[in-house]
């Protein structure tokens, strides 16, 4: 991990018994430094390669988390119960400011 | 740190290089080790109809007849447990079957729609709980932090509180409920895999067999029901009447926050997309109006005909977990033709292809 580079990350929360598809996006230059170093740390314990997005069980919200360091991009699938490594970035991204929804 | 990729879930049907009719063949004619052999491999496919079709096989090849097994008595079986805010499950046991209502209302919905969603496959279906061999009905109230959802678990229901802003509680809606459970009956009889088409079907079952519950419990004919899923369900000041509608998808709710309500009712509107498993919540709208259309076509209680139909086509060992569309409307038309006369089939046949489904 080099602390300091730009991180952008979206959450595109999809499924539930509602079927509505919401991103939400946090972006490091615009946190305050401890902020930045917590989103970029969460981003770290990721697992290494994009995850494939499996089918979810009827009705589960399906995440998929894009992650741009500006090196690299990558798409990590994950479906409920949400695994350990992934949960806290997650739960900080479901409370992040909304994002238009893809076109 | 990277941590090692987490590993990959077995899936429930595991896929079969010999077809069951050539497996079936082998039960009925081959050898004692051969029998064993291919029973075992058929039984990989656990829903309830492979089993009854597997079961049928053994029993012709056994050539006498046995005494049809006593039927359980049917009573449903329920516990009301409470998360209080966590996702820890069950969480506590707040109501039993047989106690009084309580003062908290999620419990006494809960209590109430699975009440009324298992005396309607009762008395409609003659199905007996979720598995039809009687399973206890379990369901857990006030599940996380402001909970957006209402899910069935494989083994349990789970309800969200709703964020309250967009969303009430999920136990708000009789509809909702018996979708959730449905999903338990789905998985059971037809294991429809939860993606693209097939998955579209899975979840038009929940509101078919949902909005069904809803309209047995009020006595209402076709004519006359709302054909509305998660009527309620809306927060207070959300532009819209419900999540879904079956007599006209795509117009269940348009709101500056919420979107708008995305659902086709016609084949040329099918929706491509990575998301929601393939956009399983919104290309449901297709065969959601197919059978509207149904319901409407025979008139009267919808339950009585068209119910009849989807309840027989999900119980068909026909039906194959990865069904298109245009493969479960075959079936419903087949059903149709079988149970009643060629009129119903008709009937069928003319409400698949108004939405633009080849059958």
């Amino acid at each position: 991990m080099s602390g300091g580079e730009r991180v952008r990350v979206v959450l595109e929360r999809s499924g539930g018994f509602a079927g509505r598809t919401v991103r939400r996006g946090l972006d490091t230059d615009d946190l305050p430094s401890a902020e930045a170093d917590r989103l970029r740390a969460l981003v770290a314990a990721l697992p290494a390669a994009p995850g494939r997005a499996d089918a979810t069980g009827p009705d589960r919200f399906a995440y998929a988390v894009e992650v741009d360091d500006g090196a690299r991009r990558g798409r990590h699938h994950f479906a409920e119960p949400v695994p350990a490594e992934a949960k806290d970035l997650i739960q900080l991204l479901s409370r992040a400011p909304l994002l238009p929804a893809r076109g | 740190m990277h941590l090692e990729p987490r590993s990959i879930v077995p899936t429930r049907q595991t896929p079969c290089a010999l077809p069951p009719n050539i497996l079936e063949r082998i039960i009925r004619n081959g050898t004692e080790t051969q029998r064993d052999w291919a029973l075992a491999t058929l039984s990989l496919d656990t829903t309830n109809r492979m089993v009854r079709a597997h079961n049928a096989q053994v029993a012709a090849s056994l050539a006498r007849k046995r005494p049809r097994p006593v039927p359980a008595t049917t009573s449903a079986r329920r516990t009301i447990a409470d998360a209080r805010g966590s996702e820890t499950l069950p969480g506590t046991t707040v109501r039993a079957e047989g106690q009084a209502a309580v003062s908290d209302v999620a419990v006494n919905e809960a209590y109430d729609g699975l009440g009324a969603t298992f005396d309607f496959y009762s008395a409609v279906f003659n199905r007996n709980s979720i598995d039809d061999e009687g399973l206890a009905l379990l369901a857990t109230v006030h599940y996380g932090d402001h909970y957006d959802n209402a899910f069935w678990n494989g083994e349990q229901m789970v309800f969200g509180d709703g964020d309250g802003e967009l969303f009430n509680r999920f136990t708000v809606s009789l509809d909702v409920i018996g979708h959730e459970l449905t999903h338990g009956v789905t998985e059971d009889e037809a294991g429809l895999a939860y993606l693209n088409q097939p998955g579209a079907l899975n979840e038009s079952v929940s509101d078919v067999f949902g909005s069904l519950v809803k309209q047995y419990k009020l006595g209402q004919k076709a004519e006359d029901a709302d054909w509305l899923i998660g009527e309620g369900l809306l927060a207070p000041g959300v532009q819209g009447v419900a999540l879904r509608s079956m007599k006209a998808p795509g117009t269940a709710y348009d709101d500056p926050v919420l979107g708008k309500d995305d659902q086709p009712a016609n084949m040329a509107g099918y929706v491509r997309t990575s998301a929601d498993n393939g956009g399983v919540h919104t290309n449901s709208g297709i065969p959601n109006k197919a059978f509207y259309n149904v319901a409407i076509g025979f008139g009267g209680h919808a339950w009585e005909k068209a119910g009849k139909i989807w309840y027989e086509t999900l119980r068909s060992s026909r039906l194959r977990t990865n069904a298109s569309f245009s493969a479960f409307a075959t079936i419903t038309v087949a059903e149709a033709r079988s149970l009643f006369d060629a009129d119903a089939g008709k009937i069928v046949q003319d409400a698949w292809r108004a939405v633009g489904v080849k059958v």
